[in-house]
């Protein structure tokens, strides 16, 4: 039985669901009802007042985020009742408010602004001196709360109260003297704390580890997948000047719907700081020294020519794509002979039942779709190092980013190619380096814990010349035997689809903005 | 229609041993309880729908009417919420009946929750109610060794429990879903309606909530009918009703008396007129500070009821009188008002919080010498944005009143802006 019913928004006749809110049928006719207060992962709490509309037979103006669409009903929202109510709304808004943008975080994505610029009026009326609040206070490690700013729309505390549970924010004192704070003794301090600084629609929460760093209309959002965990959120990277400045939830329904934890939101704060790898390096007589890549690319299929086919081996962990591990596995099988590819397994903590996975890779689901399992307890990978150590190797090949679980090659009597982003780690014992574009720097397929395929995208270009995991194996494969090299990672993933049952289907275009799921 | 000629609710108030349950009993307390058990229920609901009586607390809905919205077929537990927060300035009423006839109070509630089929009674008492909150908290545990209280209430088979829960201070909480919220332990902020607290009230059962003077109507519309009771007062607004007068009165206090009493009455013969008989009388605010002022010449011809002080564009509201000499300057007390109501805003919509705020710090202004020109135009528009805009009504009450006093004494406040003085202060009124 259909449950729906109709009503005339500006004009324009819309069929709903029963139980829809005004506000949303609005919405679906793509009309913007300016809200603060009002957030779809929320529950109402219809306190800001600015999305008022006004409904036909309803004596006064009506909040769209609480009322309930009805058969029939006549709503309006706009006209000067509505417009008049909304100005009323701004002007209380930012009587107490500081005007502070010039130095707010949120100038450019702020509602206030959006809807002064929407609703509001030039000048104020308001002569009394403003209502003064905390400034700079810290509620927690990544969040800093500015009362001045705040319009007490709860959204931040009903994020704590509802999606995390954990009920660090309350509203305190009352009237104009309101203000968010922590409860005694606590402390803003949950593993998704930073989602209050997003959903905050003023300047009132913002991010310890970005305030004061960027405008943000000089940051460009490339949409991308977060990498810090199986769940593959759909994130926003922030970036300018060739790197991210800060990491944002992007909506996905199917995935992370608004938010993401903190581990993934300042999971690109080490790229800032490790050291990178920038060109190719072989350790020759015990000494280090750069090599051009045709260079290396030579060495490295020499050394490989030579080995015996039980005595390779990748370590290819699930940081990388669909798309590198696809090649590995050809080359291993094709050229090497080998099917020695360990999948080194990234556990730490617990499913939280909110977003964050134990499983810390973000493509263990697409390598074990490839056919590629991964190494539970890291056994074949302590077993392999063990036979490295005894002399039974001949050359191991680490593809890392330097946080996979890696025995140290030192002592190794193998030959040790590295291809990573940085020059930490691995690389200080390796006989050959290469350098592989770090997170933000590549482009290619992740397949989250639920069989959805995304996009992780590029944002950034790497320093120096870096090479992705499947066109150094392409390389070494056209100088071992021969392969087409494909001109792009999307091409790349089209031949996937092709060749790979589990991949039908899957392209860059069926993937889109929101990835898709993998053929089950 | 027509007068009260007896003491009804306040019959017993003189008596010092009246909170005492045998004394109460003695004089005749429960006997309605008892007669209440043997009639169904619905019948009790139909003699207080036609009684006529309506709520006490402010709004004045119908009592009766508003019983029947509780659900028939619910299987969730229902409440009955007595609100004893009374907090509205110029009110002190519930706490006369609270403080000295505590059993009389409890039978009310206890018949009215009989008839609504509730199975609980949480008594919200005002925080600063300690002496009332103690001999309620007596009258309990007295009414619950007698057995009006508990498992089986005097044979019929009904259990009912009462729990008397004291708020923190906030005049919010008087509002009927604050009061459910600070209830259940959280932030008093009024709710989000519809659902009605008839279908989703306390924990999200349904629950109805009156006002003590209302519930304690109800016995005597059982003892003597409701005739009796529709024949007091004036059509639609019946019964006995208490009047809280004070200000500039030579004997200010509870005065029982028909509702629609004409104010020149209540305040001449009861109250004894003006505090200094050679003032005169200026302003009258009817029924709590929420109430738009009445200038005297407005009180000439003036009955106190619902519908009479509502068709003059104030209200009976809690029937907190507040009478003002000509000693009185209006923007001060217009001031004094507003400061009530920006310190007691809760805060949770934009237009009240910010709004109530502005306006007293405006008037304040005003009062203080540093009015200017322009200042009544944007005082009366924020007061507009204010009205009708929020979650509950609230703001209306800040902001009704304050433009009621700017639209009746306009002058006064001209006068202080254009003098940057209190005429009063600066002796030239």
């Amino acid at each position: 039985m259909s449950d729906k019913i109709k009503l005339t928004i500006d004009g324009r006749q819309i069929e709903v669901e029963k139980g829809t809110t005004v506000l949303q049928a609005a919405g679906s006719l793509g009309l913007d009802v300016p809200r603060y207060c009002y957030h779809p992962g929320l529950t109402i709490a219809g306190n800001c007042r600015i999305c008022l509309v006004d409904i036909e037979k309803m004596p006064k103006l009506v909040t769209s985020c609480t009322a309930i669409a009805a058969d029939g009903m006549v709503v309006s929202t706009k006209g000067p009742k509505v417009e008049d109510g909304r100005r009323a709304v701004m002007e209380f808004l930012l009587a107490n408010h500081p005007l502070d943008c010039p130095i707010c975080d949120q100038a450019g994505e702020c509602r206030l602004q959006d809807y002064s610029f929407q609703h509001g009026q030039g000048g104020s009326r308001f002569e009394e001196e403003k209502v003064r609040g905390l400034k700079q206070e810290p509620v927690g490690p990544h969040v800093v709360l500015d009362t001045e700013r705040c319009i007490v729309c709860t959204r931040c505390v009903r994020f704590c109260q509802e999606v995390t549970g954990t009920g660090e924010l309350g509203v305190f004192d009352r009237g104009v003297r309101s203000y968010i704070g922590v409860f005694p003794g606590q402390q803003l301090d949950n593993p998704y704390s930073g989602n209050t600084v997003d959903i905050c629609p003023v300047g009132a929460l913002t991010l310890s580890e970005f305030r004061f760093k960027k405008r943000v209309w000089e940051l460009r959002n490339v949409p991308s997948i977060c990498g810090s965990c199986a769940r593959g959120c759909n994130v926003d990277l922030g970036t300018a000047d060739n790197r991210i400045w800060r990491i944002t939830p992007r909506e996905n329904q199917h995935v992370n719907r608004w938010w993401i934890c903190d581990e993934g939101r300042l999971s690109y704060e080490p790229l800032d700081v490790r050291p990178r790898l920038i060109e190719a390096q072989a350790r020759r007589d015990g000494k280090v020294s750069p090599v051009r890549w045709p260079e290396a690319l030579d060495l490295l299929a020499a050394r490989l020519k030579e080995c015996r086919p039980e005595a390779v081996a990748a370590i290819a962990p699930a940081t990388l794509t669909v798309e590198d591990l696809y090649m590995v596995k050809r080359f291993f099988s094709e050229v090497l002979k080998s099917e020695r590819i360990i999948v080194p397994e990234k556990l730490r903590g617990k499913d939280d039942g909110i977003l964050i996975r134990a499983d810390k890779s973000p493509n263990a689901a697409g390598a074990r779709l490839l056919g590629l399992e991964v190494d539970a307890g890291n056994h074949r990978l302590a077993a392999l190092m063990e036979e490295a150590h005894a002399g039974r190797i001949d050359a191991i090949l680490v593809m890392t980013d330097g946080q996979v679980p890696f025995l140290d090659a030192a002592g190794v009597n193998s030959f040790v190619c590295v291809i990573t982003p940085f020059a930490d780690g691995p690389v200080a014992t390796a006989d050959l380096a290469l350098p592989a574009p770090a997170y933000g720097e590549f482009e290619g397929t992740w397949v989250n814990f639920e069989g959805r395929a995304q996009r992780v995208r590029r944002a950034l270009t790497p320093p120096g010349v870096a090479l992705e995991g499947w066109r150094v194996m392409e390389e070494l494969m056209r100088r071992m035997g021969t392969v087409a090299p494909s001109a792009t990672a999307g091409d790349l993933l089209a031949e996937i689809a092709a060749k790979v049952p589990s991949f039908a289907g899957i392209t860059v275009r069926t993937i889109g903005a929101l990835g898709v799921q993998v053929p089950s | 229609m027509g007068a009260l000629t007896e003491k009804v609710l306040t019959r017993n108030l003189h008596h010092a041993d009246q909170p005492d349950i045998d004394a109460a009993v003695g004089r005749g307390a429960y006997r309605q309880l008892a007669r209440a058990l043997t009639m169904e229920r619905d019948a009790i609901v139909e003699e207080v729908k036609k009684s006529g009586l309506r709520g006490r607390g402010g709004a004045g809905f119908p009592c009766g009417l508003k019983w029947t919205f509780m659900p028939k077929d619910s299987p969730k537990p229902r409440y009955l919420v007595v609100n004893c927060d009374e907090s509205e300035p110029g009110t002190f009423k519930d706490r006369l009946l609270i403080e000295r006839d505590p059993h009389m109070c409890l039978e009310g509630f206890l018949i009215s929750a009989y008839a609504m089929r509730a199975s609980l009674i949480f008594i919200y008492i005002r925080g600063e109610f300690v002496l009332g909150h103690n001999t309620l908290a007596r009258a309990i545990e007295q009414a619950r060794a007698k057995g009006y209280i508990g498992g089986n209430v005097l044979g019929s088979g009904w259990d009912i429990d009462v729990i008397l829960h004291r708020g923190a201070g906030a005049y919010i909480c008087g509002e009927e879903t604050a009061l459910m919220e600070s209830l259940e332990g959280k932030r008093g902020y009024p709710r989000l309606k519809p659902p009605f607290p008839a279908s989703y009230g306390v924990y999200g059962n349904p629950t109805t909530i009156n006002n003590v003077e209302t519930l304690c109507c109800v016995p005597f519309i059982l003892e003597r009918g409701s005739a009796w009771f529709a024949g007091i007062g004036r059509e639609k607004n019946t019964g006995p009703k208490l009047y809280c007068l004070s200000g500039h009165v030579k004997r200010p206090g509870v005065y029982e008396a028909e509702v629609g009493i004409p104010f020149m009455r209540l305040f001449g013969e009861l109250g004894g007129g003006l505090l200094d008989p050679k003032r005169k009388l200026k302003a009258v605010i009817p029924g709590g500070s929420s109430a738009a002022v009445m200038t005297a010449s407005e009180c000439d011809d003036l009955p106190m009821d619902f519908d009479t002080l509502m068709a003059r564009g104030s209200m009976l509201g809690s029937a907190g009188v507040m009478v003002m000499d000509d000693s009185v300057c209006m923007v001060r007390a217009c001031e004094r008002v507003l400061k009530f109501y920006a310190h007691e805003s809760c805060g949770q919509c934009t237009p009240c919080r910010v709004g109530a705020d502005w306006i007293h710090r405006t008037v304040a202004r005003i009062e203080a010498g540093g009015g200017k020109q322009g200042d009544l135009e944007t005082l009366v528009s924020v007061c507009d944005g204010m009205i009708g805009k929020t979650i509950c009504v609230f703001a209306d009450a800040a902001a009704l009143p304050a433009k009621s006093f700017v639209a009746k004494f306009r002058d006064e406040f001209n006068d202080h802006i254009s003098l940057k003085t209190c005429p009063m202060r600066a002796g030239k009124a």
